[in-house]
């Protein structure tokens, strides 16, 4: 019968017609599209939505099929099957199988390839077709949860004609993968504009996702309240009340594996003194600096309250100015009045922050204010990313140093803390914990690793080498016509297939 | 009768433009300011407490606090030593490079001629701004280096300028003149060409370049990134206006913006009165 | 006109463009340290970059190097801006878009300047006195009060109901040709154009108008606006060739406040990302339209004066 049918048909057009696109704000368009060389988060979350990895994350955050259908680890634990997904597509049309596994592990661990990515595949010895859809993989050594590590965005072999792949290869302007959304079109004003996939093989809502540069951070809170986009990715501290007091957005809280700290440079030759480190740590109010910024979580050590690593008993510290004051005078130096001097120079401390850390301004003026109050002098230096590498990374020319840390999963600590670390900035040195991140990366069994981790955590709190700040809560902005939306804390659009603008 | 004195004649190009005489007294405000602001007790670190945002202006606050709770008359005092002193700085480097070059290229010309205005025009083709970024994006961003790029990239203008008065008066009479009584060419050059001909030229230029600078400093301060950075205050970075907690007509919000535009026009006003008087 | 003229002509706009572009590439080379080490993703680009940029020869050969591919039309590729991807794919467009932007404002500057002198030549006016004050401001400055001015005005005026939301709304976050046209008159307007350009024009109406030619062929019946033009088409040639250079400063800020996408706007994240071989490539775009207005000017000029002709002649 016609009749019926008319109704439900107009309404269909008439959403088609009305078809609302998700439009997100970036700071800087993706630079390149291409999962071999992403180096910023944007270029992650294009990445995101447009290929896939073998596993993923479910809404929990335990790693779940999606490529890879299911996955046989050997007994020995050093190999491991992957049953691929069976009737998956390329957004080009063409079947998904064993060949682009293997191409994109071949392409990431290429030396000429010079991938970003080629540090997620070092643990993979060898990777083997077995047949169109099956694919074995070995390891170095034993592993405990490889599909933990296999979330890195699969590639068409077929694209490429080798696995040396280099960045100006054309798959950036095409980018080929079998995610829910592909690219369309990539716009003179820098935006991006990707489709539903229609073949993909779970249902995608909505039908179109664009990605809008706007390069100035002040201008896109703006946007969301005039309705111009539909997501803010990360909101500034200072729009959140703007935007809470908005009933169009709506607010998703979101935790990522990062923290602040302010660290010392422990070779230098006034902060070598742990009674001078403690003395400067019982002078800062945290939650002072805090305030102003954000909200979040003051922390004790390296690790975010919510990780299993945590060490809940290390105890937060209070602004103690007897117990500094104490400190500073056993250590050698003199109060004049004004300010704390050693052999008649004021003690003057050059504190280097990075130019790029939104709110660190703040920050550091607060963190001035409070020394000068208590007689120490802060010279403070804001440094572009080419200059921090060079003070920073290379020279360690700084005393203090006002820095975030962000981890993935693992929240391997080891290049931070330990003697041998490559970013062991601060300079921090000390056997036991060396010999507690040793035994942490090379546990096999959780419980060690956690043990091991929380002994470290009360270690490195108790010599200071750093002052360990807060974890500062993230909040994302949409649009209340999103629907649907769960928020991944790192990747941001894992779960988007669900969301749909109404 | 006698010629009128110097100070006469000051007197009488104020009387016929008197809002010289207003830019005049401004600049020297601002200067003065500028020179002195690194002397002052104000510590614009320390001043913030949010709890005292916003503030209308009043006995301890002359222009009333920002949404940091800083005193904004302080600020915008303290602000002018960034642009008072490296702008003087950029008004020596171009005239230590543009007047010899100038003025030789004027007197000798020949090749000489040729070559230094070829320098001239190669420096001009680099527009100024992209010029100044650039040096500030590969050699790291310093105040100094700003005020020496400023001046150097400046240093066409000004040396065409004086290149072409000096090479109108080559072959004047008087040049001709001392010439022929055997007055030595420096001395010629020097004395009678750039100094008598020329300084009035070269203060407008000087003027304008100082106003350019200005410009420059508070525009990389204002879009950030480049220039004088939070804590310190700049004209520039003092130009915020957030929409639904700032209005336009606010001391905090009208202060900057004024200053910077009477500044640019004080000397715009005072180098267009240099011009209008006749040169010697 | 004489052949000798205009290849002379263009053979100063050719070695002047090579010294502007030898300029920069000096300032580059001579800075501290080695370039990769001021790249964001130097460490990881070193093997290639040093081969690429054969940072190992000597500077006569590194020149010859870098001319040898402009020639070629090869500016490099981008490093870190869209890494991977030639200097002359990325600019290409944006460029097209600024120097349409740029050619828009001096034609704006020259149109509104002739007008305002047009109604005020000789008579001390308010009119005068305020665009003047207005057009004193440097391009940010006037920026920053006209989105603000406007943006308050509009949203005052959607609050109470008198108009709706309009597209543009709010400068300068949506892409609309509002936007755009804001900036080319606001490039026009600003950091003195205008009111350089009234002045010129007004001097040289003043003079026009009180020539004797003029007023013989007024005499004699004749029409007067070809001579006027004739005669303003000098001035205004020398202004806006000379000006090109400032606008191109201004335009790279005004992309930048405004969030237009032309190559001024790419220049700044050039600057701040370290992408070298981009910042070059753009600024060789930008001296090239610099010393090619310089050009068209000397060629319009010596067309239309018959005693620059002669005097290239004689």
């Amino acid at each position: 019968m016609r009749f019926p049918a008319l109704p439900f048909l107009l309404l269909g057009v008439s959403a088609a017609a009305f078809a609302v696109p998700l439009r997100y704000a970036e700071d800087r368009a993706p630079a390149i599209a291409n999962p071999l060389f992403t180096t910023t988060m944007s270029e992650a979350r294009l990445d995101e939505l447009v290929f896939d990895g073998l596993f993923t994350d479910d809404a929990e955050l335990r790693s779940t099929p999606h490529l890879a259908e299911a996955g046989a680890l050997s007994e020995d634990r050093l190999s491991m099957t992957l049953n691929l997904r069976q009737g998956v597509t390329w957004h080009d049309g063409r079947p998904f199988g064993a060949d682009d596994v293997v191409f994109t592990i071949k392409a990431m661990q290429n030396p000429t390839t010079a991938s970003t990515e080629s540090g997620r595949v070092g643990w993979i010895k060898a990777v083997t077709k077995i047949d169109d859809h099956t694919v074995r993989l070995d390891f170095k050594r034993a592993e405990f949860a490889p599909e933990d590590k296999l979330h890195f965005k699969i590639l068409p072999a077929h694209m490429f004609t080798s696995t040396t792949v280099s960045r100006s290869d054309t798959f950036r302007n095409r980018p080929i993968g079998t995610g829910p959304f592909q690219v369309v079109s990539f716009n003179d004003d820098n935006s991006i504009t990707m489709q539903r996939n229609e073949s993909y093989f779970s249902a995608v809502k909505q039908d179109e996702i664009v990605m809008r540069e706007v390069a100035d951070k002040n201008y896109q809170a703006k946007l969301i309240i005039y309705q111009s986009i539909e997501a803010l990715v990360r909101v500034l501290p200072r729009d959140l009340a703007t935007l809470q007091a908005d009933r169009k957005v709506e607010l998703y809280p979101y935790q990522t594996n990062s923290w602040w700290y302010l660290g010392f440079n422990n070779t230098d030759s006034d902060l070598r003194d742990p009674r001078v480190r403690r003395a400067l740590q019982e002078m800062i109010d945290i939650e002072a600096l805090l305030k102003p910024i954000g909200t979040g979580d003051i922390i004790t050590g390296p690790f975010v309250p919510s990780s299993p690593y945590y060490n809940h008993e290390v105890p937060a510290h209070a602004v103690d100015v007897d117990a500094a004051t104490e400190l500073l005078t056993d250590a050698g130096y003199f109060y004049d009045g004004r300010s704390w001097t050693k052999d008649g120079k004021p003690l003057t401390l050059r504190l280097a922050a990075p130019e790029t850390l939104e709110t660190a301004q703040d920050v550091v003026i607060n963190l001035q204010a409070q020394f000068r109050r208590q007689g120490i002098s802060i010279e403070p230096e804001f440094l572009g990313t080419a200059e921090w590498k060079e003070k920073v990374w290379r020279d360690r020319d700084f005393d203090l140093i006002l820095s975030q840390w962000s981890f993935d999963r693992s929240e391997d600590i080891y290049e931070q803390f330990h003697s041998r670390g490559t970013r062991n900035f601060v300079g921090y040195n000390d056997r036991e914990v060396d010999g507690l991140l040793d035994s942490a990366r090379a546990a096999t069994d959780p419980q060690e690793k956690k043990a091991a981790l929380r002994t470290a955590h009360a270690k490195i709190a108790e010599d200071v080498p750093m002052v360990f700040l807060w974890t500062l809560d993230s909040y994302s902005a949409m649009s209340v016509r999103v629907k649907q939306v769960v928020v991944h804390p790192f990747y941001f659009f894992t779960w988007a297939r669900d969301w749909y603008v109404y | 009768m006698t010629a009128p004195t110097r100070m006469a004649r000051l007197g009488a190009t104020f009387r016929q433009h008197p809002i010289a005489l207003i830019g005049a007294l401004w600049l020297a405000i601002v200067i003065l300011a500028g020179l002195v602001a690194p002397l002052s007790t104000y510590d614009p670190i320390t001043d913030v407490d949010p709890s005292r945002a916003h503030l209308s202006p009043g006995p301890g606050n002359w222009l009333g606090t920002d949404h940091l709770g800083r005193d904004v008359f302080q600020r915008l005092m303290l602000a002018c030593q960034f642009f008072v002193m490296p702008g003087l700085l950029a008004c020596l480097v171009a005239s230590i490079v543009a007047i010899p070059a100038g003025a030789i290229a004027g007197y000798r010309g020949g090749w000489v001629e040729a070559a230094l205005r070829w320098m001239f025009t190669v420096v001009a083709s680099v527009p100024k701004f992209v010029l100044i970024l650039l040096v500030l994006s590969i050699y790291g961003d310093r105040l100094g280096l700003l005020a020496v790029a400023t001046g150097v990239a400046y240093s066409p203008t000004l040396a065409e300028a004086v290149f072409a008065r000096i090479e109108s008066l080559r072959s004047a009479d008087y040049v001709l003149a001392n010439r022929a009584y055997g007055v030595p060419g420096w001395r010629i050059l020097w004395v009678h060409l750039v100094w008598a001909a020329c300084r009035r030229l070269i203060g407008r230029q000087l003027l304008t370049l100082f106003g350019f600078f200005l410009v420059l400093e508070t525009t990389l301060s204002y879009i950030g990134g480049f220039g004088v950075q939070e804590p310190m205050p700049s004209w520039g970075n003092m130009l915020v206006f957030e929409w639904g907690r700032d209005v336009w007509y606010a001391p905090q919000v009208l202060a900057p913006v004024a200053a910077l535009w009477f500044t640019i026009a004080a000397t715009a006003w005072l180098a267009e009165s240099l011009g209008e008087v006749a040169d010697g | 006109m004489p052949l000798r003229l205009i290849i002379g002509r263009i053979a100063v706009f050719a070695v002047t463009l090579l010294g502007a572009v030898g300029l920069v590439l000096v300032l580059l080379w001579a800075a501290p340290g080695d370039p990769i080490d001021l790249l964001p993703n130097g460490e990881e680009l070193r093997p290639i970059l040093e081969e690429q940029w054969q940072l190992d020869r000597p500077l006569g050969a590194r020149f010859v190097a870098y001319f040898s591919h402009l020639s070629r039309g090869d500016l490099g590729t981008s490093l870190t801006y869209r890494p991977g991807m030639p200097v002359t794919e990325v600019i290409l467009e944006p460029a097209l878009r600024s120097t349409g932007w740029l050619v828009a404002a001096l034609g704006v500057a020259m149109v509104w300047g002739t007008a305002l002198a047009w109604g005020t030549a000789g008579r001390p006016t308010w009119n005068r006195t305020f665009w003047q004050l207005v057009s004193i401001a440097p391009v940010f400055l006037l920026a920053h009060v006209a989105v603000n001015g406007i943006n308050e005005a509009t949203l005052a005026l959607v609050d109470s109901g008198w108009m709706d939301r309009p597209r543009w709304f709010a400068l300068p976050g949506q892409p609309h040709p509002f936007r755009t046209i804001l900036a080319i008159v606001l490039l026009a307007v600003g950091s003195g154009t205008l009111s350089e350009v009234r002045a010129e024009v007004e001097n040289a109406l003043v003079k026009i108008r009180s020539s004797g030619y003029v007023a013989a062929a007024r005499a004699r019946g004749e029409r007067v606006w070809p001579h006027v033009a004739l005669n303003l088409a000098g001035p205004l040639t020398t202004i806006a060739s000379s000006r090109a250079a400032f606008f191109v400063g201004g335009l790279v800020i005004l992309e930048k406040v405004l969030l237009l996408n032309g190559a001024g706007s790419i220049l700044w994240q050039a600057a701040v990302l370290r992408d070298y071989p981009l910042a070059l490539g753009i600024t060789v775009i930008f001296a090239s339209i610099v010393c090619t207005a310089r050009l068209l000017g000397d060629a319009v000029r010596i067309a239309i004066d018959p005693r620059l002709r002669a005097e290239w002649n004689a």
